[in-house]
């Protein structure tokens, strides 16, 4: 999910999965984002780092459409300052909606 | 240490013209993390539709702009993503991207996405600060 090297912490792509079963969470793009988000705070956390040590997010959408979705989840999450992004559509594999990958300070 | 870089120019403020929950780089680690660079007017911040060697000259200048505010510049890029909307204009990118990016060219990945707004390019840089 996440490997620590110099300064950072590089976490893979992320999708909705539970956190408890890793079972897959298919819904909308704003309750995807939800659940990645609310999965990437607790794997920080876990790793002694956090939301606002986040420096870059790269996310995937299946339609660039849905970007003011994931946008308005997305600005909930995230204290101020925001970390530096991109956002573009791309094919997602399995009907996925969302993927949301990171490098944060670790 | 995670420090934001702020827009040079009102233009390119993304957050303030388009809602875009980010800043528009991050200085952390010895590195400048940029998002996604797009063809916007950096003193208006409308949108700069054209071909994708139009975009990418807009781009190009204001990925200047960003970078040299910080106390970088585009000779100091690391990594380049550039997305394009169409493969077949790979070509194209590399024409121009030629005339920025000179000597010693960063590590590079070009693929295909699909961009906000339908513009034709977008650049996503990490630069050494």
């Amino acid at each position: 999910m996440a490997v620590r090297g110099g300064a950072f912490i590089f976490v893979s792509g992320l999708t909705a999965i539970d956190p408890h079963t890793g079972e897959r969470r298919p819904g909308t793009t704003a309750s995807e984002t939800h659940q990645i988000l609310a999965n990437l705070r607790q794997l920080l956390e876990a790793a002694g780092s956090s939301l606002d040590r986040v420096v870059k997010v790269n996310v995937l959408l299946h339609s660039m459409l849905e970007a003011p979705n994931m946008n308005e989840v997305y600005a909930r999450f995230f204290p101020e300052p925001p970390p530096a992004r991109t956002v573009c559509g791309a094919r997602l594999p399995d009907g996925i909606k969302v993927i949301i990958e990171c490098t944060v300070l670790a | 240490m995670r420090e934001i870089i702020p827009a040079p120019l009102p233009g390119l403020d993304l957050r303030q013209h388009y809602g875009h929950h980010q800043s528009p780089a991050i200085r952390a680690g010895g590195l400048i993390f940029c998002s996604g660079m797009l063809p916007i007017d950096p003193r208006t911040g409308e949108r700069c539709h054209g071909t994708l060697t139009s975009e990418a000259h807009v781009i190009f200048g204001n990925l200047k702009l960003l970078l040299e505010s910080a106390g970088s510049s585009l000779d100091r890029l690391v990594q380049v993503h550039a997305l394009i909307y169409d493969s077949i204009e790979y070509d194209v990118l590399n024409r121009v991207y030629r005339q920025y990016v000179a000597n010693g060219p960063p590590a590079r990945t070009v693929w295909t996405a699909q961009i906000e707004a339908g513009f034709k390019v977008e650049l996503d840089v990490i630069a050494a600060a």
